[in-house]
């Protein structure tokens, strides 16, 4: 050991991260301390890895942390996440950010922190990722701060206007990765919508919000995963980058991704509730699409307006993964995946939500359609299954299936019940 | 078979190992070295015990595998630690240091820090060997 070079031990330092290890271990001689000193890159401060965080009192804490960080002079990753609702206030808080301002990369900062405008008092020059929770960002609007390096943005359970987030984001000129959580936008005002815009975007996550009217332009984005929302209108202005759309649990009328469905290769939909023609004509359009899952798609309206024309035409090559629930099978008739053959589908996902007699009839129409097909999985949600008539109808439904698969001995099928 | 540049290593106690230069130059200091040798038939001398050159080749080729998935290459790795002992762990981090060999020296760095981890100083002292110091020398350091 003697013949370790202190980065070397800087380097083992890093890699345990947690404050306390840090401490500990650089108790055990000259060499580890200097290496504290002088070459740990990173310190964690996290409730999990010592339970005994949560029981120290607030200046306790404030005093331990601003002890360690001081200890350091090459800090380039922070991390304060601690639970029990401890607050701290901003004059240490300020210290630490001003201490570690030149180096510091990533910052994961998840303590309510009144009166302290993180934004203003980290550095702008370094910031590479900045993870915040449980804080309040006010103010941005008439800033002239830049985050020039600044590639990931989290933000959950944080106070702000959606006006100042619009303004933080154009403030980030290379941001790519946007993870909104919770958030408490100031609705007070008449801004109940929230506009978004940047250029550098790949992979935006928006999770549990409400707002009348969300609109992103995002000409590189990649990845679009909303879950948990309830968006009165959304539109995506995009330069048909689109890769990856996922929608979990989320109602939006109109929803309008332009042109972007082109390009779309992934695209998962479950617990979905929207307008009938905006989900054909979305869907229909899908030609570059590899994998599909539409699963308890609901809709608003009863409407018959959209156009049969889209669907005679519509055909998808790529295709080789659908996962379907039965309550579109009445959209399938009406071509919400066209009527051709799917030529290249290799893995057919079939779902229920109530067992029923036709389900099995479902299940041959759309084998008929895949003649390609090397797996079938059939899921079931078989906990409501409680009468003596249902029990009836899953039996009949499985002898019905296993009569069936004798006829497709090149399909593997499975059953997966929940 | 493939036409790769082939080169040749002198360990510290002159056993040789003849490997792809590709996968050489995952050490930097072997690729730099190498470029500044001209003559082509000469092994290039490094300062590594043979033992521990074996174990850094065996991960190299698990690593330039084609077609191997994330998660064959983790299970790898861990029963690739998982049997090392101390002492040729401690060989490990110190020839993957001299050779810049990164990517090998951060995995090896991680597991020492996951064979420390919430240890006390004792402990860890036992483990590295550190003789104790003067607990007056260490008062005087802290409050400095």
């Amino acid at each position: 050991m003697e013949y370790f070079p202190v980065e070397i031990i800087g380097n083992i330092l890093s890699r345990l991260g947690a404050a306390r290890d840090v401490v500990v271990a650089s108790l055990t001689c000259r060499k580890w301390r200097e290496a504290r000193r002088n070459h740990l890159d990173t310190l964690t401060f996290n409730s999990n890895d010592w339970p005994v965080y949560d029981e120290l009192s607030r200046s306790r804490l404030e005093v331990i942390i601003t002890q360690t960080i001081f200890q350091t002079n090459s800090l380039q990753c922070l991390s304060i996440i601690l639970k029990n609702d401890v607050r701290f206030s901003a004059a240490p808080v300020i210290a630490w950010l001003m201490y570690t301002r030149d180096t510091l990369r990533l910052l994961h900062y998840y303590v309510d922190t009144p009166n302290l405008n993180i934004l203003e008092k980290c550095g702008h020059q370094s910031l590479e990722l900045l993870d915040l929770a449980e804080n309040t960002i006010t103010g941005f609007g008439s800033s002239y701060q830049r985050f020039p390096c600044l590639r990931s943005l989290s933000l959950t359970h944080v106070h702000i206007s959606t006006l100042d987030l619009s303004n933080l984001l154009s403030a980030c000129p290379k941001v790519e990765v946007l993870n909104l959580d919770d958030m408490d936008f100031d609705t007070s005002g008449p801004e109940f919508s929230m506009r978004l815009s940047s250029n550098s975007l790949k992979d935006i996550h928006i999770e549990a919000i409400q707002l009348r009217e969300i609109i992103l332009e995002a000409d590189s984005l990649k990845k679009l995963h909303l879950k948990d929302c309830n968006i009165g209108s959304f539109a995506l202005l995009s330069n048909e980058t689109l890769r990856i759309l996922e929608l979990d649990n989320v109602d939006i009328f109109p929803l309008d991704i332009g042109d972007n469905a082109e390009n779309l290769e992934i695209v998962e939909v479950s617990n979905f509730t929207t307008f009938r023609s905006d989900f054909h004509h979305m869907i229909v359009r899908l030609s570059k699409v590899r994998r599909m899952s539409l699963c308890f798609v609901m809709f608003e309206d009863d409407g018959d307006e959209f156009v049969h024309t889209e669907a005679t035409s519509a055909c998808f090559p790529h295709l080789s993964l659908l996962s379907l629930t039965d309550e579109l099978r009445q959209e399938l008739k009406c071509g919400l995946l066209g009527y051709r053959q799917l030529e290249n589908l290799v893995v057919l996902e079939l779902g229920w939500k109530m067992i029923s007699d036709s389900f099995s009839d479902w299940v041959v129409e759309l084998l008929e359609r895949c003649p390609n097909l090397r797996q079938l999985v059939i899921l079931g949600a078989v906990s409501g299954v409680n009468t003596h008539e249902e029990c009836h109808t899953l039996a009949n439904f499985t002898t019905f299936i296993i009569r069936l698969m004798r006829k497709y001995l090149r399909v593997d099928i499975q059953f997966k019940y929940v | 078979m493939s036409s790769e540049k082939l080169l040749t290593l002198k360990t510290s106690d002159g056993e040789e190992f003849v490997l792809e230069e590709a996968m050489a130059f995952r050490s930097l200091t072997i690729k730099n070295a190498a470029s500044t040798n001209t003559n082509n038939n000469t092994p290039l001398s490094i300062n590594v015990q043979s033992n521990t050159m074996i174990k850094v080749i065996e991960y190299w080729t698990k690593h330039s595998e084609r077609d191997i998935s994330e998660d064959q290459l983790m299970t790898f790795d861990k029963n690739f630690f998982k049997l090392m002992d101390k002492s040729k762990l401690f060989d490990l981090v110190l020839a993957t240091n001299y050779l810049a060999a990164t990517e090998l020296l951060d995995a090896a760095c991680e597991q020492v820090a996951d064979r420390i981890r919430r240890k006390t100083p004792e402990e860890i002292r036992d483990f590295f060997n550190i003789t104790r110091e003067d607990e007056e020398q260490i008062f005087k350091e802290l409050n400095n």
